[in-house]
């Protein structure tokens, strides 16, 4: 029998030997109380007064953002209470919290992308409330947030640039070219985030859009010169961009284990904090393509849950995270940028140069009901393209094959 | 010397397999830098205790040790409660046993992910999913550490003689006198191992506890994310904190171990 | 004496949580994510039309057999050898013992640095003029055996109980008795020891080989999802990366699918045993 096996001594006296076991025993005890009492105090929930925010903010952010959000506490007598995490999980517990018709999240931060599936998961907030807020934000970033009524409004807008290593570089890439040059100086030490996922499709766009395409097909000129390109690269691309995220790419890179690559703001701030910036790490324009520059816009927005227990004091949180002063202390400190059209890019900040020049070059995604599906089929014949050595020809007529043959059964069933 | 070679090998081996344990604990203590370092360093050149508060600014720190914590305790209360009866039932009546073995085999040997996606499902309707005292995570490692109790147990009640149970209750004990007075003072040892395995087992968990838990995580998942996010120094303090308790319980258990009683209970 | 309803929220409990994640899962598995129709096959076309899954399906396979040899190869070295005389006996195998007393997570995170190609293991490489290496490159067979063998460091200890169990169980006379006819220690340990051990062994194989199945963390931390993907980890990317969870229960119904196949070795031991 299995447990036989599993026990091969099956006699409990060996136990019983044990002589030290009253000592055991008695730690036991010891740590069973400590662990009673951790869950006591640990286990005072947040008093009523108090409001909970999830936060897409990274481990390094989370000291100074509670710095600043320590002025609402002060002047509204409440605690926030931040629980930082990042976009799919905030979705994940907003979506569990309007299923189960109750919830703790008083305001929650999602990204642009996840504005659409989440909306009817959050309330509409009453214009009049922020008539002051809207009027001084960029009117896209506002429209961006508006489905069936007002229901998100921008955290914070953001957009990747190019991240090099100036200590080996020196200057970074202009054009395509020269990005093809420094790959061939440097093989493997080109990185993208080409794991299957959205930040994929965010790498991707931008060489497309660079090349006149449109990103809401994959088989006019511009993807094809785009893919193209790639094409040319893939022999100089670290074969570990087949499983790099924003986050896993960032660390290669200080570890010294790529000389550039594509990323949001984020990075920067990491990089000063771990003395890697802005000596050895810099932020530059993304490179000229046939047709200019771009990059895709991205960002947080906030949004108060249906099932929000504190809604009024949440909407003097939204109130106070979207008021100039805020704003610009989120660009100083923090280095985020402001949907706000009266704070300047970067905070006047050196080490996101790079980013704001990109400012004027950034743009949505496709706005397509498929899109998911689109952002899929880029992401695919990405990685058919660089990692499996398929021909961008053949990738991009299969992937745009499939999308088409997606949209007739669409039609067919509707 | 061949008897040389042995003793010369046996050290090696435990020797290569303190590095993992040696590099956490450097990593915990130097600077965020050194850690990124190329050559690394093999000996912290500059030491540091400010990657415990680091870790502690940069992920709720306190809360996920609160609830790790608290779930591993309620796991043991729970698992012990729902494994003792059916030990002492399964030691005493082979038949009953048997079966038992088999549905408890199953619950061992079923893959994680295939409970944890439906189960995931299943706690957002009842309101479990995330929730903050981590009860639908208590839940799904009771389910971990059953099968690790129900054995410990049933061997040792097959351990206690019937006739002495059979003797106290002549005496006019009642069977549940018989029980607490005379059966469970005899495997008060396996019962204090077992109960220290299952806290193990749920203080580990990490499939169950990234995918029922999204904003109130326990140090397991946190750990990677500190990890994922590049962060080698604060990812080594969490780490340190969740190695204090299962080092001293594996010195604990050792004897345990090297008696043979808790093999095969692969957590 | 009805003493039965001791048994009752043991199986009742079990029952809950295996029976109705279980269903559960098939009735996602089968549920259309978009139209919600049921019972529809979208959710298993999805992964079928993906690479990945199949990937993970090939490599799931294939890890098991790599992973629990090379436990059974250690765990039988190292039980072999603490069958010896050692100094410091007890010292030396708490040592042994000690990559699994490490939290999974701990023992993953810290291996990640020390195989990145900047890493630990480069720079010792490097020290002794050698190469830096990259032993977790997605998709290589390096970064298959790193995991493999990264799985097998930290479940040996199990594999060497189980052995080390059955060794010290064979009497003493079994092995003099045949010094005294004169068998070298290599037949010694062949004819003698190894078939003495076989239920043992046969055991921590089938107790392993079912554990590896199901190997997640590994593959994660190590690799990430594409790097080496395992239909555990491929379910958690349906089911994070893309919200899918149609998909995400598709795949893991493969893998219980996979499991309860391959338990059935083990099953029909205990009905014969």
């Amino acid at each position: 029998m299995l447990s036989n096996y599993a026990f091969p001594h099956d006699d409990p006296f060996v136990l019983t030997r044990w002589h030290s076991f009253r000592r055991v025993a008695r730690m036991w005890g010891w740590g069973a109380a400590l662990g009673l009492a951790v869950i006591v105090l640990g286990g005072c929930t947040p008093r009523p007064d108090s409001l909970t925010v999830a936060m897409a903010l990274l481990p390094g952010e989370l000291a100074s953002y509670r710095e600043i959000v320590a002025d609402f506490e002060r002047d509204s007598g409440l605690r926030v209470v931040i629980v930082p995490q990042q976009y799919p999980d905030i979705r994940r517990a907003l979506a569990a919290e309007a299923a189960a018709g109750k919830g703790t999240l008083d305001l929650v931060e999602l990204d642009v992308y996840s504005l659409a599936p989440a909306a009817k998961q959050v309330s509409i907030l009453d214009t009049a409330n922020f008539a002051g807020e809207v009027g001084a934000l960029e009117p896209e970033t506002v429209r961006a947030g508006t489905i069936d009524g007002l229901r998100f409004l921008p955290h914070r807008v953001s957009w990747q640039a190019l991240v090099y290593d100036h200590s080996v570089l020196g200057a970074p890439p202009a054009t395509w070219a020269d990005v093809l040059a420094i790959a061939r100086a440097h093989p493997g030490k080109i990185g993208f985030k080409g794991a299957l996922y959205e930040g994929l499709t965010c790498d991707v766009l931008p060489f497309v859009w660079s090349a006149g395409g449109t990103g809401a097909v994959l088989d006019d000129a511009g993807a094809h010169a785009a893919f193209r390109f790639f094409a040319e690269l893939a022999p100089y691309v670290d074969p570990r961009s087949a499983v790099f995220k924003e986050a896993t790419i960032a660390e290669a890179m200080a570890r010294g284990e790529l000389v550039m690559h594509l990323n949001w703001p984020f990075v920067m701030s990491l990089y000063a904090s771990e003395d890697l910036a802005p000596e050895r790490f810099r932020a530059a324009p993304l490179p000229n393509g046939p047709a200019g520059r771009a990059t895709v816009l991205g960002g947080g927005y906030v949004a108060i849950p249906t099932n929000a227990p504190h809604r009024d004091d949440a909407v003097a949180l939204v109130r106070f995270l979207l008021s100039k002063p805020t704003q610009e202390r989120f660009a100083r400190e923090l280095g985020w940028f402001s949907a706000r059209r009266d704070i300047p890019f970067g905070g006047g900040a050196p080490l996101l140069d790079g980013y704001a020049e990109m400012s004027r070059e950034v743009r949505p995604r496709p706005e397509r009901a498929d899109y998911p599906e689109i952002s899929r089929q880029w992401q695919r014949a990405f990685r058919r393209v660089v990692f499996d050595g398929v021909s961008p020809q053949q990738a991009l007529d299969e992937g745009q094959a499939t999308l088409d043959q997606a949209a007739s059964a669409r039609g067919a069933a509707g | 010397m061949k008897r040389r070679g042995i003793v010369l090998l046996a050290f090696a081996i435990a020797g290569v397999n303190l590095v993992p344990l040696w590099l956490v604990v450097k990593q915990a203590l130097t600077p965020e830098r050194e850690s990124f370092a190329w050559p690394p360093t093999w000996v912290p050149h500059e030491l540091t205790l400010s990657n415990f508060s680091g870790a502690a600014e940069a992920v709720p720190l306190a809360q996920g040790l609160g609830l790790s914590v608290g779930v591993a305790v309620a796991t043991v209360i729970s698992t012990l409660a729902l494994s003792l009866p059916a030990a002492w039932l399964a030691a005493r009546r082979e038949e009953v046993g048997s079966r038992l073995d088999g549905v408890v085999v199953a619950a061992r040997l079923f893959p994680t992910i295939a409970i944890a996606v439906p189960l995931a499902v299943i706690f957002v309707g009842l309101g479990l999913y995330n929730d903050s005292s981590g009860a639908g995570l208590w839940l799904a490692h009771t389910l971990l550490g059953v099968p690790f109790a129900f054995l410990i147990l049933r061997a040792a009640f097959r351990g206690v003689p019937a006739e002495l149970e059979d003797a106290a209750q002549l005496d006019g004990a009642s069977p549940w006198m018989t029980f607490v007075r005379v059966s469970l003072p005899l495997v008060r040892p396996s019962l204090g191992a077992a109960a220290m395995l299952v806290f193990l087992v749920s203080w580990d968990e990490f499939a169950y506890a990234l995918l029922l838990q999204v904003t109130h995580r326990t140090l397991p998942p946190l750990l990677f994310y500190l990890s994922a996010f590049g962060y080698p120094g604060l990812s080594s303090a969490v780490a340190v904190l969740m190695l204090v308790p299962a080092v001293v319980i594996l010195l604990l258990l050792e004897p345990a171990l090297r008696s043979g009683v808790l093999a095969g209970s692969g957590r | 004496m009805r003493a039965w309803f001791l048994a009752v929220p043991l199986v009742v409990y079990l029952a809950v949580f295996l029976v109705f994640p279980v269903g559960e899962a098939v009735r996602l598995a089968f549920t259309d994510s978009v139209s919600g129709t049921f019972p529809s096959l979208e959710s298993f076309r999805t992964i079928a039309d993906d690479g990945l899954f199949w990937r993970a399906l090939r490599v799931n396979l294939a890890l098991p057999l790599l992973a629990v040899a090379l436990e059974l190869v250690a765990g039988l070295g190292l039980a072999l050898l603490f069958a010896e005389r050692l100094p410091a006996r007890r010292l030396l195998r708490a040592a042994v013992l000690l990559p699994f007393a490490l939290p999974e997570i701990v023992f993953l995170t810290i291996l990640r640095s020390i195989l990145t190609p900047r890493g630990y293991l480069s720079g010792a490489l490097v020290g002794l003029g050698a190469q830096p290496v990259d032993l977790l490159a997605p998709g290589t067979f390096a970064s298959f055996v790193s995991v493999a063998l990264v799985d097998a460091w930290r479940t040996t200890p199990l594999v060497f109980l189980i052995l080390l169990g059955a060794l010290v169980a064979i009497p003493g006379e079994i092995g003099q008795a045949a010094r005294v006819d004169g068998a070298s220690a290599w037949r010694r340990f062949w004819h003698v020891t190894l078939p003495l051990l076989r239920p043992a062994i046969v055991a921590a194989v089938l107790l392993r080989g079912l554990d590896a199945l199901r190997i997640f963390a590994a593959p994660l931390v190590l690799t990430g999802v594409e790097g080496m993907p395992v239909l555990s980890t491929y379910a958690f990317h349906q089911w994070s990366d893309y919200g899918d969870d149609g998909a995400a229960a598709a795949a893991s119904v493969v893998l219980a699918v996979v499991c309860v196949l391959a338990s059935v070795p083990l099953l029909r031991r205990r009905i014969t045993a």
